[in-house]
């Protein structure tokens, strides 16, 4: 049994008539439990992944688990453990909330006191109690992407695939699908969501997948709204050799650094440092990603003085999910 | 002890219950429009079986007959296209494939859901039926029998309405689609209400007339609700099943029954054979955008039910995906209906020289096949007809470009001159009942016939072979992306 609820492959889709690739080659994965914001511009190639994993759609190449199943070759056993919610719910627009609840129970299979107990529960969950007798079609668009969630959630599936389910919603709207999304967390559930709303993303998820132009640009852990960033941590083994210890996780910083000695000159000294990655040359200093803690950003501003680089500027800042959201993607589209 | 059966049955229907038909007869039944209708009908014959005891039963039952034919062929499929296909329009089925119910529980649940409406419209009708079985003069059985045929009809125009309504959806005028599908039904209604009426007034004994045509007719009837069943069942289907499997069992039952009848008929009236004929000619051009523009591989599931012998997955060549096999297939029940027609013939007059001219039907079986493998694997694989509004436009044009031309020039060759030699080029069915019977049918469609017939094969030699190499090294083909995947 697999730790990941979700693997994709080396996943490429290319729809016909187009001239480049939805999805190439993606690859990664979602532990159980986990939060995932799947985040890119339009056109990045999310809806298509998320149509491939959730068997709507099938790829050219590579493939796609859900618990272990292939989305090629076990499509019914996937479609028992996923609940997808497309941006537009296409339901039905005449059919009471209550009775879509029951519809969508009997199509997954439920009877009985089964599907009375699971419609309740649901019910409470996303608080539709006073909705059930309303027609889907006469709802505001905060009630049906609730309404949407319970009927994704009839049959317990184990992950959850969103896609923009904010998109379109008012504040208090959105407010309340966080709330949501943080119960489903708290339940266990892997939720993968798609959204162009950061900051909403980021209070809810522990973790990001960031795509352009069907390629995967980074898979990052969030906490808190944080970008954190893995370092393994080398440790003395009782052999005596160093060894690296499992990841760790610290927020990731941005760091600029500004001095009087020449920026190359500067990125050549910060290639070296171990806690220091992705420089970028800029016309006056140089940025960087920087891993270390408090004490680190001290020993590296030494170390520059001790170099003789004479620092007139040293900015860390936490890094947040937009800021790596515009630093790994180009703003390129399909 | 009897509660606790009926709280099993109970149980157990709640347990198998189709979710769709359940939501369908509550929609359905919420109409004001539905107990508008079903109320004023109970209304009429209220009052028409309060005359009938004055002036007789005739009216009852005209009344009777001819509501039921109305409501359940006209009014119930009308519901069915506008609200139902609203209601269960093709995007709105994708999510239901996320749930357990497959797309033949989904095409299954709406046409019950149609006919619970006809069976509680049916109803409705009892008492009146219970008046006149109490009323001398009335061959109840006959109108019973009356009533079960025009509810089997109504089924079969459930099943169409669904199925067109469905591919209605992908046409750019489906509203206008859809009224003149409606008007056909409301013509429609009309035919077994008189023909009802028909035997109603001519009395004697109708059942021997009636075992006669009961077989064919059921056969005829089940033939063609799996193929309307089929058909939407292939709409829904994932993209990894195979997609065309049901429509080739439908299409080769249709001809299968074709071909039975023709022994049959054939030998009673010669003629008969080339109305058949005929009859599975326009069929096969109707089904054959449905075949070539197909999936073109080999559907993942097809493959895993490959059968490890080569010589059985040979045989099974006809019935897999692929425009090649589809040239194939079609191929082989077109000039399978020549050869068979000639077999009834030769069994019919022997020695005689029959009328029939079987080089003509096989030149025009030729010229058919060439006409529709030709051209539609040319539009398929173009460019510019990957988007789906262009494909839509295809589709569209697809009826007038085969049946235009064809109606046209036929016209066209009423005259003797030039364009009637033109027609006999161009026009596969170029008065075609003349020709064959004709004495001296014109010898260049010999030569078209047999043109089309070689450029079919030179047009599509590498899918034909492509395929027939697939199946028999029994290996699928990553070749060609599918067009069902673009549409949605």
């Amino acid at each position: 049994m697999t730790d990941q609820v979700l693997t994709v492959q080396g996943l490429t889709k290319r729809y016909m008539g187009a001239s480049v690739d939805a999805v190439h080659d993606l690859t990664f994965s979602l532990p159980y439990g986990s939060v995932c914001g799947f985040i890119g511009p339009n056109g990045a190639g999310k809806t298509t992944t998320m149509r491939i994993c959730s068997t709507l759609e099938l790829p050219d190449s590579g493939d796609a688990w859900v618990g272990g199943y292939s989305v090629l070759s076990h499509p019914d056993e996937v479609r028992r453990q996923i609940g997808f919610m497309p941006d537009a719910f296409p339901v039905p627009e005449d059919i009471p909330v209550g009775e879509m609840l029951e519809f969508f129970g009997r199509a997954h299979g439920l009877w009985g006191t089964q599907l009375q107990s699971m419609t309740e529960s649901v019910i409470e969950f996303t608080t539709l109690e006073s909705m059930l007798d309303k027609p889907f079609g006469a709802l505001s668009k905060g009630m049906k992407q609730r309404a949407a969630l319970a009927t994704v959630l009839m049959h317990d599936p184990q992950l959850l695939i969103l896609d923009e389910p904010a998109a379109g919603l008012d504040p208090r709207a959105r407010v309340e699908l966080r709330t949501l999304m943080k119960l489903l967390a708290a339940q266990g559930k892997t939720v993968l969501i798609s959204s162009h709303i950061l900051a909403e993303l980021s209070e809810v998820c522990d973790r990001a997948v960031v795509i352009e132009q069907g390629q995967l640009r980074g898979v990052r852990m969030l906490r808190e709204g944080q970008v954190m960033s893995e370092v393994a941590v080398p440790i003395q083994s009782e052999n005596g050799l160093l060894t690296l210890n499992e990841p760790d996780l610290r927020p990731a910083m941005s760091v600029y650094v500004e001095t009087l000695m020449h920026p190359e000159m500067v990125m050549e000294i910060l290639s070296h440092q171990a806690t220091v990655q992705d420089c970028t040359l800029h016309e006056e200093g140089v940025a960087f990603s920087f891993t270390g803690n408090r004490n680190a950003q001290a020993e590296l501003l030494k170390h520059l003085v001790e170099q003789g680089c004479e620092p007139v500027q040293f900015s860390p800042k936490e890094v947040n999910l937009e800021d790596l959201f515009l630093s790994l993607t180009e703003g390129n589209v399909q | 002890m009897k509660m606790s059966w009926l709280n099993t049955i109970q149980k157990w229907l709640d347990r198998k219950a189709n979710p769709i038909v359940l939501q369908e007869v509550r929609s359905l039944l919420s109409l004001t429009r539905t107990m508008v209708v079903y109320g004023l009908v109970v209304f009429l014959l209220s009052v028409s079986s309060c005359q009938s005891v004055e002036f007789g039963t005739e009216f009852l039952m005209e009344l009777m007959l001819g509501t039921f034919s109305f409501v359940s062929l006209a009014v119930l499929p009308a519901q069915i296209m506008f609200s139902g296909n609203t209601r269960w329009s093709k995007d709105k089925l994708e999510v239901l494939n996320l749930t357990q119910l497959r797309p033949m529980d989904i095409v299954i649940g709406r046409v019950m859901a149609g006919f619970v409406m006809v069976l509680l419209f049916g109803s409705l009708l009892l008492p009146f039926v219970g008046l006149m079985y109490l009323l001398p003069g009335v061959q109840i059985g006959l109108l019973l029998t009356l009533i079960a045929g025009i509810a089997m009809a109504s089924l079969l125009a459930i099943v169409i309405t669904i199925n067109l309504g469905w591919h209605l959806e992908d046409m750019a005028f489906s509203s206008l689609g859809k009224v003149m599908w409606l008007l056909m039904l409301l013509q429609f209604s009309f035919l077994p209400f008189s023909l009802g009426l028909d035997a109603l007034r001519s009395g004697g004994d109708w059942s021997e007339d009636l075992f006669k045509v009961l077989p064919w007719g059921l056969s005829m009837w089940g033939l063609f609700m799996f193929f309307g069943i089929a058909r939407s069942v292939v709409i829904l289907r994932h993209p990894e099943s195979n997609k065309s499997t049901p429509i080739r069992l439908a299409v080769s039952g249709l001809v299968l029954f074709s071909w039975v009848f023709m022994l049959v008929v054939g030998s009673v009236d010669l003629d008969a054979i080339e109305g058949v004929m005929l009859f599975d000619f326009a069929f096969i051009t109707v089904l054959a955008p449905s075949f070539l523009l197909e999936v073109p591989r080999l559907g993942r599931k097809a493959l895993v039910d490959l059968p490890k012998k080569r010589f059985h997955r040979i045989l099974q060549v006809p019935w897999l995906p692929g425009s090649g096999t589809a040239v194939l297939f079609l191929s082989l029940l077109l000039f399978g209906t020549v050869g068979v027609a000639r077999m009834v013939a030769g069994m019919h007059s022997p020695s005689s020289s029959v009328s029939i001219q079987f080089g003509l039907a096989l030149s025009i079986a030729s010229m058919l096949l060439g006409y529709v493998a030709i051209l539609i694997p040319l539009f398929s694989n173009a460019s510019w007809l990957h988007a789906p509004r262009k494909r839509r436009l295809f589709a569209i044009l697809y009826f007038p470009l085969t049946v235009v031309p064809f109606g046209l020039l036929s016209f066209l060759t009423l005259d003797e001159g030039p364009m009637e030699v033109f027609g006999t080029y161009v026009v596969p069915f170029a008065l075609l009942d003349d020709l064959f019977r004709s004495k001296e049918p014109d010898p260049n469609i010999f030569v078209w016939g047999t043109l089309m017939f070689l450029l079919t094969v030179v047009v599509n030699h590498r899918k034909i072979s492509q395929n027939v190499r697939q199946i028999i090294a029994g290996v699928q083909s990553q070749e060609e992306p599918t067009l069902e995947q673009d549409a949605s």
